[in-house]
């Protein structure tokens, strides 16, 4: 079971200790620039080398970097605003059988 | 050596030490057997040669315990590497009815997976199923209880329709043979949906959701191995090639993505993960060529272990901080470090990163379905695989592990469970880069295919960068959904509510009738029984036709009234 919660340096496990950085507003702020300019090189690779595909339309240029992104955001949105609009229900509905405590 | 274990089942040894593990109070001792059991059953099948063995006569029907051919090698092997690992992950528990049950329901699935007919299959089909609810009840709550009834009841209607079907089918064939059974007979329809259900349809598929995230912490992963993919088996066996299986497949890839989404329950959403996967192995399956038999056995084997590999870092987490709600957690890479490592090992495999082992397994299938000129499934099954790196790859991690960090200082997972998620994470990542290994099992020898070329990797990555940027801009711009304590409603409402309420006010409908109608409805039961005599007796209609018409009708009947009962119950 937990402990009470406390964010006191000396109870983080020593493995994770040279990886706090991966909480740190700099690096949590680059991750959408890292991934921007990889998404944007990795598309632009196909402008220079032709993929054969079996099917012609995923030949495209960047075909699967746009798909990725858009199909990545179909199912955010779906999501949000289908399944939890229209069939969210509040934790108690099965007569409170929701909890894993 | 191998002589001592040749021809026996690799499904005995596993069952027996089940049944003694059931009786057996010491602790070390069970533990001996969930960890001795899958290692004999691995000699076992080591020693197998192809061919078929284990013929039994048994009222009236030969059962065939032990077909050993291409299909069955590798469906069986990744069963006993799953059974000794849930071994492994279980060491710590201390709990006989976990242990007995993981054992019979493991041996009872590769029971069905070696079975040459389709009584032998029943058999089985029933161990599973009766035995793994234990390892739901064994969560010992009201939740627990509720959702292994309508487990039960859901996997005891798979059994009547499978028996049913059978029984038609063998009258109407000739012949109980486990081989191609196709739609073009009813008999062939009743298994197919006995089939289905198991396998987790659209529509069929809500037992998952609501069952396997009540079981134990040891429970939810071994019942993560066996029972789905048993189906998946049996279909590949039975139904290969069947149309109806691409599009049915295609939905389960696509429909489990929108509800993981909203998911605030991290096991759950591995739950409907699993069902998306599950549909990636059946479209596999519906194409039916070689290389699409190939793929879904492929993706049943690496998925098998990434599953089970995610299932156990979710299953540390709910020990260690006693939830795994995504709204509750958070930051735990800093107490539980191996144990998130060994999450992301399993994320990325199941995204099918190249070197993990979705990589080389998942690609065959849409290659296959692309092949076949499936263009729009195609595009399902790729618009899945983003959907399948934002629930199992992304979310599963980054709210448990990452994310905003909720103050829990818990301990490491147990060195056991440790040890377990180790071998499981080298595994993922040992088959996605010595793929050969892999490919050596498949089935169909002759369906050559290289994962490694400049083209699939350049698109893999393509894929996976984008739909990862597209995650990192929607969480910057405040676009993200955030997690919140909240359930959804899927088709368990329409027997959870709507079922209930009607079966209720059904019931006070038929007691006041009876009552009225007292002795009109003696009369009416006395003449009915006395023409079930006559159908069914031993000198009945049904029973000249087959030999053991009446033992398979009867054994029908008293399942219905388990379902009725449990139903009921619930």
């Amino acid at each position: 079971m937990s402990q009470k919660p406390s964010k006191k340096d000396d109870l983080i496990h020593p493995l994770a200790r040279p990886f706090l950085w991966l909480e740190a507003d700099w690096f949590k702020a680059s991750l959408v620039w890292v991934f921007g300019l990889l998404t944007v090189g990795l598309a632009a690779i196909d402008f220079v080398h032709h993929r054969h595909e079996y099917l012609e339309f995923a030949q495209m240029p960047g075909f699967y970097a746009l798909f990725g992104f858009g199909s990545f955001v179909l199912a955010v949105m779906g999501g949000w605003f289908i399944i939890r609009r229209f069939l969210g229900r509040d934790e108690n509905y099965w007569d409170g059988e929701a909890g894993d405590e | 050596m191998s002589e001592l274990f040749a021809n026996i089942s690799p499904a005995l040894p596993i069952i027996i030490a089940g049944l003694i593990a059931a009786v057996v109070p010491n602790n070390l001792v069970r533990k001996v057997l969930a960890l001795g059991a899958p290692v004999v059953a691995g000699l076992c099948w080591y020693s197998l040669d192809i061919g078929h063995y284990g013929v039994v006569e048994f009222g009236g029907f030969t059962l065939e315990t032990l077909r050993y051919d291409g299909l069955s090698r590798i469906w069986s092997l990744i069963f006993i590497i799953a059974a000794f690992l849930n071994g492994i992950y279980g060491l710590h528990e201390k709990d006989r009815v976990t242990d007995a049950a993981g054992l019979i329901y493991a041996g009872g699935a590769l029971g069905a997976v070696f079975a040459g007919d389709l009584m032998t299959l029943f058999l089985f089909w029933e161990v599973t199923a009766i035995s793994s609810v234990f390892l739901i009840w064994s969560a010992r709550n009201k939740a627990a209880t509720k959702a292994g009834l309508r487990y039960l009841a859901i996997h005891v209607l798979s059994g009547v329709l499978l028996l049913t079907g059978a029984v038609i089918h063998a009258s109407e064939t000739g012949s109980w043979a486990f081989e191609h059974i196709g739609l073009d007979t009813l008999g062939g329809f009743l298994i197919f949906i006995a089939f289905g259900i198991k396998c987790a349809f659209p529509f069929l598929h809500n037992w998952l959701q609501d069952a396997y995230p009540k079981a134990t912490v040891v429970g939810t992963v071994i019942l993560s191995a066996f029972t789905t993919k048993m189906a998946v088996y049996a279909l590949a066996r039975g139904f290969a090639g069947e149309d109806s299986l691409i599009y049915i497949g295609a939905i389960m890839t696509i429909f489990p993505v929108f509800f993981a989404v909203v998911e605030n329950d991290l096991r759950k959403v591995l739950s409907y993960s699993l069902n998306n996967q599950l549909g990636f192995m059946v479209v596999g399956i519906g194409i039916g060529t070689e290389l699409a038999i190939n793929g879904a056995a492929a993706h049943a084997f690496v998925h098998i272990l990434y599953k089970g590999l995610l299932f156990m870092s979710m299953g540390a987490v709910l020990m260690r901080v006693g939830t795994v709600k995504a709204s509750e957690l958070g930051g735990l890479f800093k107490s539980m470090p191996a144990t998130a490592v060994f999450c992301l090992v399993g994320s990325a495999s199941i995204s099918a990163f190249p070197l993990f082992s979705g990589f080389v397994a998942k690609s065959m299938i849409l290659a296959a379905v692309a092949q076949d000129g499936h263009w729009l499934v195609w595009l399902a099954l790729v618009f899945a695989s983003a959907g399948v790196l934002e629930h199992s790859g992304i979310k599963i991690p980054f709210f448990a592990f990452f994310s905003h960090d909720r103050g829990h200082r818990v301990r490491e997972a147990p060195v056991n469970m440790l040890m377990a998620m180790g071998l499981g994470a080298l595994l993922c990542i040992y088959l996605g880069v010595n793929y050969g290994k892999l490919y050596d099992l498949l089935p169909f020898q002759n369906a050559i295919y290289q994962p490694y070329t400049f083209d699939h990797v350049v698109g893999q990555m393509q894929l996976l960068i984008g739909a990862i940027f597209a995650f990192a801009l929607l969480l910057k711009i405040g676009a993200y959904p955030e997690e919140k304590r909240s359930v959804n409603l899927d088709t368990d409402w329409l027997y959870r509510r709507f079922g209930d309420g009607l079966a209720r006010w059904a019931w006070l409908m038929i007691d006041r009738l009876s009552a009225a109608a007292g002795n009109a409805w003696g009369r009416l039961m006395s003449g009915i029984g006395g023409r079930l005599y006559q159908v069914f007796s031993p000198m009945g209609a049904l029973s000249r036709d087959i030999p053991s018409g009446m033992l398979a009708i009867w054994t029908s009947a008293l399942l219905a009234i388990v379902l009725i009962i449990a139903y009921f119950s619930a």
